[in-house]
């Protein structure tokens, strides 16, 4: 199958300051991707060049298409929410959506107006007036009746309360998703996104540091957590972290089989932000 | 792909209603003006007759000059209100969308950096002139049946008086012709605020002025001339006048020979308007390819900037 988006050494430079570093990927169509990285760690400018944002060295190749020159092909494929409440605040609900049906051929409108009838959004209202939370009901209820092969949502509840977050993730998995479409999600609150990812990316400082399925991480990492007698053991299986809660030490291990750990301990496989915390900070020390 | 065009022009006005409310208040405030200055005239116990004459539509001989204040007034108004109008538009256009950061937004749709910036031009250069002309003419019209029926009270005939002297529907046309060819023939400077715009991090109006002063001053200083300030002065001088070619011997700001002129009957208004004159203008020409390079230099702005 071919990939939906590829890159090969792709960089991007501001001045000095290496955004992305000589990154290479594929992510095939089906799948939800979280890309998750630190502030600053260069996931906005790759998103940005997937988006055909930003220009970049390297090729870069999103449905076929070079998306920095064909920006405007690559947006009848691909949408996205760069951040969420960026839309126009003076314009009328019922003017963007006809504004979106007439410039996007796979916008459907009904689909947009029966998500919004869910809501309290008026569709009369001018966008100034409509509440943080309302304005990202609108644009994800907008973005999410596009027909798009590739959806990117950078920070997509950035600043909303949690019960607007799981149901959007809920709607984003049950209505949305099928095997034709690929999101790629950014986020800092990696639990909430955890349980319904396919792949992840992990990116610091404009470089990849694991590009794995869910399946394979399961497969390749383990958490260990140990009474302090068994810790010295565990240790020198060379984990790539450990941190101690409630007394006990709890190693994440790479490429070390459960076997081998179960004896020692509470054997599990590790959540994501754990995993992305040992994986920095083994990528960082060396 | 007109379609398009139509929506992102419509885009425009829905986000800028300066561009039809501004005229339209100006337009209201005329016509205000108009029923109380006569209104008080009488009020302060002016016989109606004389009031009407102060209007200098009735009394022997006709005032054309007087009946063509009425169509000249609101167009002469509203153009100024036009300038403004397309001046705040225009620093505004590019800059407000990545202010408040909806540009986002609006470059996740399938539309070209390339149509925006052109939409906003033609937004600025046509649509803004034609909805200015049409609130021109509704304004004549309301005056010319207001002034008529004062008229009327007054015991004149509206006609005879005021519609048969005055050649307005020529004189509609050679406004709407003005309008078009003042906005063609600013479209440069259009496109310069269209490039500050898209291109200044903060102020906007420091880019639209200070470069030119800056250049005017270093040119007078190393080379002791005055040409970038003369090819300024130059283009807004020449705006009105640019498509319209004045028999010999007129003299455009001599009020009362224009009046004798009119009144002769001899005068062909539409005769004034020059295509010809105006097409092969290198002013027109220079400024068109002035207006690429500044619209160009917006796409890039607005693509590798935002």
């Amino acid at each position: 199958m071919t990939a939906l988006v590829s890159a090969r050494g792709v960089s991007k430079h501001y001045g000095d300051t290496k955004a992305v570093d000589n990154v290479s990927f594929d992510i095939e169509p089906g799948r939800i991707l979280g890309l998750i990285g630190p502030n600053g760690a260069g996931k906005t400018t790759l998103l940005k060049a997937v988006l055909g944002l930003t220009d970049c060295d390297g090729d870069l190749s999103v449905c076929g298409l070079d998306p920095f020159r064909k920006r405007r092909e690559l947006m009848h494929a691909v949408s996205y929410v760069a951040d969420v409440a960026v839309l126009p605040r003076w314009i009328v609900v019922s003017k963007l959506l006809k504004f979106v049906e007439t410039i996007h051929p796979n916008f459907s409108i009904e689909a947009a107006r029966a998500s919004l009838a869910q809501t309290k959004i008026p569709l009369n209202a001018p966008v100034k007036t409509l509440s943080k939370g309302m304005v990202a009901q609108l644009h994800l209820s907008i973005i999410m009746a596009i027909d798009a092969k590739l959806l990117v949502l950078d920070e997509p509840t950035l600043g909303l309360d949690i019960l607007f977050r799981k149901s959007f993730y809920t709607q984003l998995l049950n209505d949305y998703f099928d095997e034709q479409k690929t999101i790629i999600i950014t986020t800092h609150q990696v639990e909430e996104i955890e349980n319904i990812l396919t792949d992840v990316m992990f990116i610091d400082d404009g470089r990849i540091v694991l590009d794995e399925s869910l399946e394979t991480v399961g497969e390749r990492y383990t958490e260990l957590m140990a009474a302090p007698e068994q810790a010295d053991q565990a240790r020198g299986l060379t984990p790539l972290a450990e941190r101690s809660m409630f007394g006990k030490s709890v190693f994440t291990f790479e490429g070390v089989s459960r076997d081998q750990l179960a004896g020692l301990g509470e054997v599990r496989t590790p959540g994501l932000a754990d995993l992305f915390v040992a994986k920095l900070s083994r990528e960082r020390a060396a | 792909m007109m379609a398009r065009q139509w929506l992102l022009l419509q885009r425009e006005i829905w986000e800028h209603k300066a561009l039809y409310y501004a005229p339209l208040a100006v337009a209201g405030l005329l016509v205000f003006g108009f029923v109380v200055s006569f209104v008080t005239a009488l009020a302060q116990g002016m016989p109606f007759d004389v009031a009407v004459v102060t209007l200098e539509l009735t009394g022997a001989p006709f005032s054309v000059t007087g009946g063509a204040a009425i169509l000249g007034i609101p167009f002469l108004f509203l153009n100024l209100v036009l300038g403004v109008v397309v001046f705040l538009y225009g620093i505004d256009a590019l800059y407000a969308e990545r202010k408040d950061k909806s540009i986002l937004f609006w470059r996740s749709m399938p539309v070209t950096d390339t149509e925006t910036v052109i939409s906003k031009l033609i937004t600025a250069v046509v649509a803004a002139p034609l909805i200015t002309t049409a609130i021109v003419i509704a304004t004549q019209v309301v005056l010319l049946v207001l002034v008529s029926l004062v008229l009327l009270i007054g015991g004149g005939s509206p006609v005879e008086l005021l519609l048969a002297p005055l050649p307005f529907i020529q004189l509609w046309f050679l406004f709407l012709w003005i309008l078009l060819t003042s906005s063609i023939w600013f479209a440069p400077v259009v496109a310069w605020f269209l490039l500050c715009s898209a291109f200044a991090k903060r102020s906007v109006l420091i880019w639209v002025f200070v470069p030119w002063i800056v250049l005017g001053m270093l040119e007078s200083i190393v080379m002791r001339t005055g040409q970038v300030w003369q090819l300024i002065g130059e283009r807004f001088s020449f705006a009105a006048i640019s498509g319209l070619d004045f028999p010999a011997g007129i003299n455009v700001d001599d009020d009362a020979a224009l009046e004798a002129l009119i009144k002769s009957g001899d005068f062909d208004v539409l005769g004034v308007i020059a295509p010809i004159k105006f097409l092969t203008d290198p002013g027109l020409w220079g400024g068109l390819v002035v207006t690429a390079i500044f619209l160009a230099g917006a796409v890039y702005c607005r693509r590798f900037r935002s």
